[in-house]
């Protein structure tokens, strides 16, 4: 079992027209291209494409994507709509927050959507986010400094897409 | 999980996996993908022109290093103006010999750009308008 990643990156250029409608464009590039490369070829093709098409450009995106070459199975009756879902305060006075799908209730406290965050797991995860081995940042690029509230939501998942 | 814009993708994919171990013992569900992805946004944003239309888009079918395989792309809102006006192609064809076109085929195949499978964008084999949804 290992995450294997594609053979190809993709760059997704991102249209609007006149009207407002949204579209965009899939390129590929090798795997191993450094992401600063990706944005400077990405620029490139973006001013290329302003001359061959009348929408605007508002901007692309780049992603790498690895797969789990031999998936684990579930355990019964997990479902990804059963989030915990983590609040962190950040170094600008904001928050931040994550979601992990199909939280175990053994981490809930008893008859309780509250996430114990005194239990070992959770206190290790929130260890390594917070200053720790992880630095993860909010949307706006501040430090994550401290957990606000855990908690277990039911929110939406995706159809599977193999049906 | 988000990071500063100009962090190296090794240092993500890296950390992704130990965040993956953490999580691991806390969730009943399988890990099935990783994503890393850089966002890029026009500021200020362009005005597109009048009469442009997403669905209006220039297919393009581009060769590439590997004997089999080929790449396909759609460019919404192409332009009349890099249609070709001979006949019996006219007014649908990509004119491959529009300055234009030729420029934009010129980066991608100097870019680097591939296929999905990773097979190198070699030259634009051909090209049509089309309407899609």
């Amino acid at each position: 079992m290992a995450l294997v990643n594609q053979p190809a990156g993709e760059l997704s250029i991102h249209y609007r027209d006149e009207t407002g409608s949204t579209g965009s464009t899939k390129f590929h590039f090798p795997f191993a291209t450094l992401a600063s490369v990706v944005f400077t070829q990405a620029d490139l093709l973006s001013a290329a494409l302003n001359a061959v098409t009348g929408c605007a450009i508002d901007g692309y995106t780049i992603s790498y994507t690895k797969s789990e070459d031999t998936p684990e199975t579930p355990d019964d009756g997990a479902r990804v709509e059963n989030k915990g879902r983590f609040v962190y305060r950040t170094a600008n006075a904001r928050t931040s927050l994550f979601s992990i799908p199909g939280i175990i209730e053994d981490v809930l406290l008893p008859n309780s959507n509250t996430i114990d965050q005194a239990d070992l797991l959770i206190a290790a995860l929130n260890t390594a986010v917070v200053g720790g081995a992880l630095n993860f940042c909010s949307a706006d690029g501040s430090d994550l400094t401290a957990i606000l509230e855990a908690y277990q939501v039911m929110a939406g998942g995706k159809k599977p897409s193999n049906r | 999980m988000k990071y500063a814009v100009d962090t190296p993708y090794a240092f993500m994919d890296a950390e992704a996996s130990a965040f993956a171990s953490l999580i691991a013992p806390l969730t009943g569900c399988a890990l099935i993908r990783q994503r890393v992805i850089y966002k890029a946004v026009a500021d200020p944003r362009d005005a597109p022109d009048t009469g442009s239309a997403i669905k209006s888009q220039g297919v393009f079918i581009m060769t590439t290093s590997d004997a089999t395989p080929l790449e396909l792309f759609a460019v919404p809102g192409i332009l009349e103006e890099v249609l070709s006006d001979v006949e019996p192609v006219a007014g649908y064809a990509i004119d491959p010999d529009n300055a234009a076109i030729i420029a934009f085929i010129a980066v991608l195949v100097s870019g680097g750009f591939t296929n999905p499978f990773g097979d190198a964008i070699t030259a634009l084999d051909a090209g049509y308008r089309q309407s899609r949804a």
